[in-house]
């Protein structure tokens, strides 16, 4: 989440915080609360730990579980009603080792500095037998669908950057699809046990993953 | 603002994974000696905004 050169992802969205989530359920067409649902209904009931939760798009699918919403970002929390809440960077988590039964991620891996380490986190601070869930877009996974998907967003990002008048903001979005590996490979390589993946929304270009830390 | 007592007592220092103790001033590590400073009940666990006791930034 600390970003190398340019702005840095927590210097983006501090700028976008008031219009992030109304333009991105624009860009998911209102589908975005849907594809967190179905994410967190894989996880055990208990203590969630939200990372990356930002103004708390995800609260109200969390049901009765207990939410700690942490964020790199100051001002977008600060727009967060979570009572439990926390600045913090995925890839250096304040908790104590086994605190969570649950760690939910949503439209935030493309953004943290580091996936291996945040992963190696996210095993650290959840308990045995605690599951991860991880929902992000990324490109879809045939080539040429892959290939529509990058000139797609390359036309549509910037219109809509325009109209959340943060242009570069949505520029760094639409490059940051292209940052990571595909999930199969994000999240093969442990330490967490991938679970259950698939994957949503046109051409698939949004994934869920369900991680395990086993026993 | 205080920080909830039931988030404290999961946290840990992100640098040293000490157990904190609640300062006033901020969230002590005590291990390393980190001081987090609280906004709003709101505790910035950045390394980078962290000082040692007397507010010297970290090395």
């Amino acid at each position: 989440m600390r970003g190398r050169g340019g702005p840095t992802s927590g210097e983006v969205f501090a700028r976008v915080a008031r219009r992030y989530d109304a333009v991105n359920r624009i860009l998911s067409l209102g589908r975005d609360g849907a594809w967190r649902r179905a994410a967190i209904a894989h996880l055990p009931p208990g203590r969630v730990l939200d990372l990356g939760a930002g103004t708390g798009a995800a609260n109200r699918e969390f049901g009765t579980r207990r939410v700690v919403a942490l964020d790199p970002s100051a001002p977008m929390l600060d727009l967060n009603p979570q009572r439990r809440r926390v600045t913090g960077y995925g890839e250096r988590l304040p908790f104590a080792d086994g605190s969570f039964d649950a760690v939910f991620s949503a439209y935030v891996f493309r953004n943290v500095e580091s996936v291996p380490e945040t992963l190696a986190e996210i095993h650290r601070v959840l308990r045995r037998g605690g599951a991860a869930a991880v929902v992000d877009l990324s490109r879809p996974a045939s080539a040429w669908k892959r290939a529509l998907h990058r000139v797609g967003t390359a036309l549509v990002l910037p219109l809509v950057g325009l109209l959340a008048r943060s242009p570069r903001e949505y520029w760094y979005l639409h490059r940051s699809l292209d940052r990571l590996p595909p999930p199969e490979r994000l999240f093969g390589e442990g330490p967490l046990a991938l679970e259950r993946l698939w994957r949503m929304g046109p051409f698939g270009f949004v994934y869920g993953v369900v991680l395990r830390k086993q026993r | 603002m205080p920080v909830p007592e039931d988030l404290l007592a999961i946290m840990a220092c992100p640098v040293c994974h000490g157990a904190l103790e609640d300062r006033g001033e901020g969230l002590a590590c005590t291990a390393c000696g980190l001081i987090y400073p609280v906004r709003d009940g709101i505790p910035i666990m950045l390394p980078e905004e962290a000082s040692r006791t007397g507010g010297e930034p970290p090395a």
